[in-house]
């Protein structure tokens, strides 16, 4: 054999070497060097941390009554590789679901582990898919937002998105105090994405969200909705805003936009019908508006026992082709009595003797052209143009409330500051942040806000009831109680020809009650409608406010003027003597109490006492 | 050292036997076999339908019977086996052609031929018969010159046909490696510079003309060699849950059925091809060390044999078996590691396999045999 040979041979056993010691290079490389990249990838391919959606706070209203609520809802899903025959079982459950047999059987046959069939079943589909006992098919629980009162409150309330997260209205604005922390799972998984282990080990509880109390109140919203609802279907209005104020606290009491929708099925109307209009949207506010010029007048030391000339019924103005029209020839009036009978002439004059900068800034003042700040989504700040955009009848339009848009809340608070002697508190609609019944954080409200003196502001109330005794607003009147307010008509800008309608208009009645001691500021807003063929807020609006006014007190228990407070439970009930100790029926009881009652009272009229009514 | 030989002339044949046998080449083959039992055990822990059939106890029944027929092929000289080559060539080169025929498909591959109970994959011997007839060849042939082009030109063809029809299952990575045992068989019997220039170059040339007939997935495999983190999810899938298996593994291990990666299915085809990668993640660097520290050791104890064989032909039957077990097992590691592309290469010993299994003891007996007749004890390469 030649030397060649062996040489080569011991190239081969040196290249064998070289070839291992590579390997065990390589092997150090991944094994040692790498490890810890390679080593936290195969921790992060194996076991997945799930996150499980913390349960959604509730919305309830000033009395602790649920408006939102979370309950618990099944999801059906299901691993294709496990069903056994997908035509049989996407027929049944076709007919539970109520969706068809074609895309179910089509999403059995899809490939992968794990298929949604359907989010957020009924309790009735669940057992019924529960009692097929099909392989393959599971359940997830998952969480479903409710509203127990349907429309009620709807545009207020909004709603959620099939995560649970707010969309529109409280839902939106307090999504982070209701959405809670949502926990923390982690989940052994293997190749094929089974889990490995039957339980989830919990990395962090979830913290369930936090409920909101409304200031709203149940009844008086309901109160409102009723009221503007009858009154829509009567006038054929297109849609009627009402909001309702204490005007000690800037509490809202109500809030309501008719026609609402169903938030349970919010999908099914337009995006139109889900806007809350005492808050997003703008109107001309037309006399109502009115107030806030006499406002003006009072601030700048104008008398209401001024004469004004409202002329006869025609007033142009300045030399444009703008007439000034009354709805009755008034002649002299006094300025007291130019908002008595809404003259627009006597108005305009008034404004000018205040002075455009002097409209401007009193409007300013009660916070028109900017927002109220209420926790609320998409509040509209309205439009004022400051005065050097005005043109030669701007103060014309402005002072009887043409040419300027406010929300329907901008107006309600500021006859609300007028109704408080001239202190004028922010709009809030969340009384507090509780968890399990317990506080978390009441709701802060700033300081009220002098926008005119207390002098002023009685002067106006004045003026307000006499509209409502002797003036527009006479069908506002509350017997018992004393209601005072301004109406307006406007003339709705039509979009599309520059001007206004002759056809439509926006009605509306804004006011207090009783106006000694104003418990509640309200406004009731309709757009377009007619009764009995013509669209006035003395037709329309006010009667509507009325109704709602009254009913309201009753339901707050504010006794009428002239009633005698008397605690009668004492009485009724004399301590040691109880009526529960005989074994007798309901109804017997019931009647015993009613005779008691009678016995009590004699002739005496029937008002619940002070202290019941402080709780 | 007369005396020895002497001495061992006057044993019997079979404690002449015994006494010659290389115990290092012996115990790491058994070594590696145990290593292999215990891996397929630990893969198959997590495959119920696997763990039923045991397939730990069959592969250590093809491991008893693969040392028994070891055994067996001591008895005779390696060159009484070797006149039969070109016999064992026909038939291995039949059963390659009976494959297409009768063969069973799995994975898209006809590479198996059902007999009874058991199925055989000739491939497995193809190799095993193409070394037996290369060595056979130039065992017996007359010169010892520098091979000229025209000598190549048998060879050649004796290796094309079961390349070629190993290639056609398709075994694309069986069948290169059989060309390459070839190549470096034919590359230590030596060839004139010439020649040696020609092909090389010819063969350089030929590597973009090869890239050509690569299928789509092929070609994939390669170029995840190149940048493994393309595509994880699928052509890099299995060399990227290798990585992390063998990465997992760190110095010590998870621990025998403590890997995640291999109980968890993540890894493919963990008895067979990917056994390292169990092995790894199991029993950390230490192990994989070791077990390359074994296969070491047995093939550098092949290319010793070689250059202590009596003859030309038994070295190059050391050669190409030494050479064979170096490219199984640099090829298959090398792919558990993401050096080389997936190519469907056993673990020799180590990975589940009756016909490797067994193929790979005749190998290891055809090498012992070589040693226990070679010309003396002493290292004879200065003797030349």
């Amino acid at each position: 054999m030649k030397k060649g040979f062996f040489v080569r041979l011991i190239v081969c056993g040196v290249l064998v070497s070289l070839g291992f010691g590579a390997l065990v290079v390589k092997l150090f490389i991944i094994q040692i060097r790498d490890q810890e990249r390679l080593a936290a990838y195969a921790d992060r391919q194996l076991r997945r941390t799930l996150r499980v959606r913390a349960k959604r706070g509730d919305i309830l209203d000033d009395r602790g009554r649920p408006l939102a609520v979370s309950m618990d809802a099944l999801s059906l899903y299901a691993n294709p590789r496990e069903v056994k025959n997908p035509a049989m079982v996407s027929r049944r459950l076709s007919g539970i679901l109520g969706l068809p047999s074609a895309k179910l059987n089509k999403k059995l046959r899809r490939r992968g582990s794990y298929v949604w069939l359907k989010r957020k079943l009924t309790p009735e589909q669940k057992d019924q898919v529960a009692a097929l006992k099909e392989p393959g098919l599971g359940f997830v629980t998952e969480s479903r937002r409710f509203y127990p009162k349907r429309e009620m409150a709807s545009s207020l309330l909004g709603f959620v998105g099939i995560d649970e997260i707010g969309l529109a209205g409280v839902e939106l604005a307090r999504d982070s105090d209701m959405k809670g922390k949502p926990g923390r799972v982690r989940i052994e998984q293997d190749a094929r994405g089974r889990s490995i282990h039957p339980e989830a080990t919990v990395v962090a509880q979830s913290d369930p969200g936090a409920d909101i109390r409304l200031t709203v109140d149940e009844v008086i919203q309901y109160i409102v909705e009723k009221e503007l609802t009858l009154q829509l279907e009567r006038s054929g209005a297109r849609r009627a805003i009402g909001v309702m104020v204490e005007p000690a606290t800037g509490r809202i009491l109500s809030m309501a936009t008719v026609p609402g929708y169903n938030p349970n099925t919010y999908g099914r109307y337009k995006p139109e019908r889900w806007r809350q209009d005492a808050v997003q949207s703008i109107y001309e506010p037309g006399s109502t508006f009115k107030i806030i010029t006499v406002a003006a007048y009072l601030d700048s030391g104008g008398k209401l026992s001024k004469g004004y000339f409202a002329e006869n019924g025609r007033f142009p103005i300045g030399r444009s082709r703008f007439v000034l029209r009354d709805h009755k020839k008034f002649g002299w009036l006094t300025a007291e009595s130019v908002i008595v009978n809404s003259s627009n002439i006597g108005t305009y004059k008034m404004a000018m003797d205040v002075g455009a900068q002097g409209v401007y800034r009193i409007a300013r003042r009660f916070g028109f052209g900017s927002k109220t700040g209420i926790d609320f989504p998409g509040e509209a700040k309205g439009i004022l143009r400051p005065v050097k955009r005005w043109s030669s009848t701007s103060l014309a339009s402005i002072s009887m409330g043409q040419e300027i848009g406010v929300t329907p809340l901008q107006m309600v608070m500021a006859v609300a500051a007028v109704a408080n002697g001239g202190l004028m508190n922010s709009p809030r609609i969340v009384e507090a942040v509780e968890k399990n019944g317990r506080l978390q954080k009441r709701t802060v409200a700033p300081p009220p806000k002098r926008v005119i003196s207390v002098l002023n502001a009685r002067k106006l109330r004045g003026i307000l009831r006499k509209v409502v005794t002797h003036g527009t607003g006479a069908s506002a009147e509350v017997l018992g109680y004393g209601a005072a307010g301004k109406t307006g008509t406007a003339q709705k800008a039509e979009p599309g020809i520059r001007g206004y309608s002759k056809e439509n208009f926006i009605t509306s009645f804004v006011g207090f009650i009783p106006y000694k001691n104003p418990r509640i500021a309200l406004l009731v807003v309709f757009d377009e409608g007619k009764i009995r063929g013509a669209a006035w807020g003395s037709t329309i609006a006010a009667p509507v406010w009325k109704r709602i006014a009254w009913q309201t007190m009753r339901y707050l228990r504010v006794p009428p003027e002239g009633a005698r407070v008397i605690i009668l439970q004492d009485e009724i009930f004399p301590s040691g003597r109880s009526v529960r100790a005989e074994r007798v029926s309901f109804g017997e009881r019931a009647f015993r109490m009613v005779q008691r009652v009678r016995e009590v009272l004699h002739d005496r009229p029937i008002y619940p006492s002070q202290r019941e009514r402080a709780r | 050292m007369r005396g020895l030989d002497t001495q061992l002339a006057t044993l019997s044949p079979f404690r002449r036997i015994l006494g010659q046998i290389d115990w290092l080449m012996v115990i790491s083959i058994i070594g590696l076999s145990g290593f292999g039992i215990l891996m397929i055990f630990s893969a198959i822990n997590s495959n119920p339908v696997f763990l039923a059939n045991a397939l730990h106890w069959k592969q250590a029944l093809w491991s008893a019977f693969g040392l028994s027929l070891l055994s067996v092929i001591l008895i005779f000289d390696y060159h009484t086996i070797s006149k039969l080559s070109y016999f064992f060539y026909v038939v291995m080169v039949v059963s390659l052609i009976l494959v297409f025929v009768i063969g069973r498909v799995v994975y898209g591959a006809k590479r198996w031929i059902v007999l009874g109970p058991i199925s055989v994959q000739p491939s497995e011997l193809a190799k095993l018969a193409v070394i037996l007839v290369l060595a056979r060849y130039f065992g017996t042939r007359e010169s010892t010159d520098p091979l000229k082009f025209r000598d190549l030109i048998i060879p050649f063809i004796l290796v094309i046909i079961p390349v070629g029809l190993v290639a056609r299952q398709p075994d694309l990575g069986t069948a290169m490696t059989i060309f390459m045992i070839a190549t470096v068989m034919v590359l230590v019997v030596g060839m004139e510079r010439r020649v040696l220039l020609h092909l090389s170059s010819a063969a350089i040339a030929a590597l973009p003309v090869g890239w050509l007939f690569l299928k789509d997935y092929q070609k994939r495999r390669i170029l995840t060699v190149f940048n493994p983190d393309a595509d994880i999810l699928g052509a890099g899938y299995q060399s990227m849950q290798s990585k992390i298996a063998v990465g997992s593994g760190e110095i010590w291990g998870k621990g025998l059925l403590q890997g995640t990666q291999s109980r968890l299915h993540f890894l493919p085809e963990k008895h067979t091809d990917f056994i390292f990668s169990v092995l790894s993640e199991e029993l950390g660097f230490v192990g994989g060390a070791v077990l390359l520290i074994l296969f070491l050791v047995f093939i550098q104890r092949c290319f010793i044999t070689a250059l202590n064989a009596a003859d030309r032909e038994g070295s190059l039957i050391a050669v190409g078996v030494g050479t064979s077990f170096f490219l199984y097992t640099t090829l298959n590691i090398g792919m558990t590691l993401g050096i080389f592309p997936i190519v469907g290469i056993p673990l020799p010993f180590v990975s589940y396999g009756g016909s490797a299994s067994l193929t790979s003891f005749i190998a290891v007996g055809l090498v012992l045999n070589v040693r226990i007749r070679r010309r003396s004890s002493l290292p004879s390469y200065q003797s030349s």
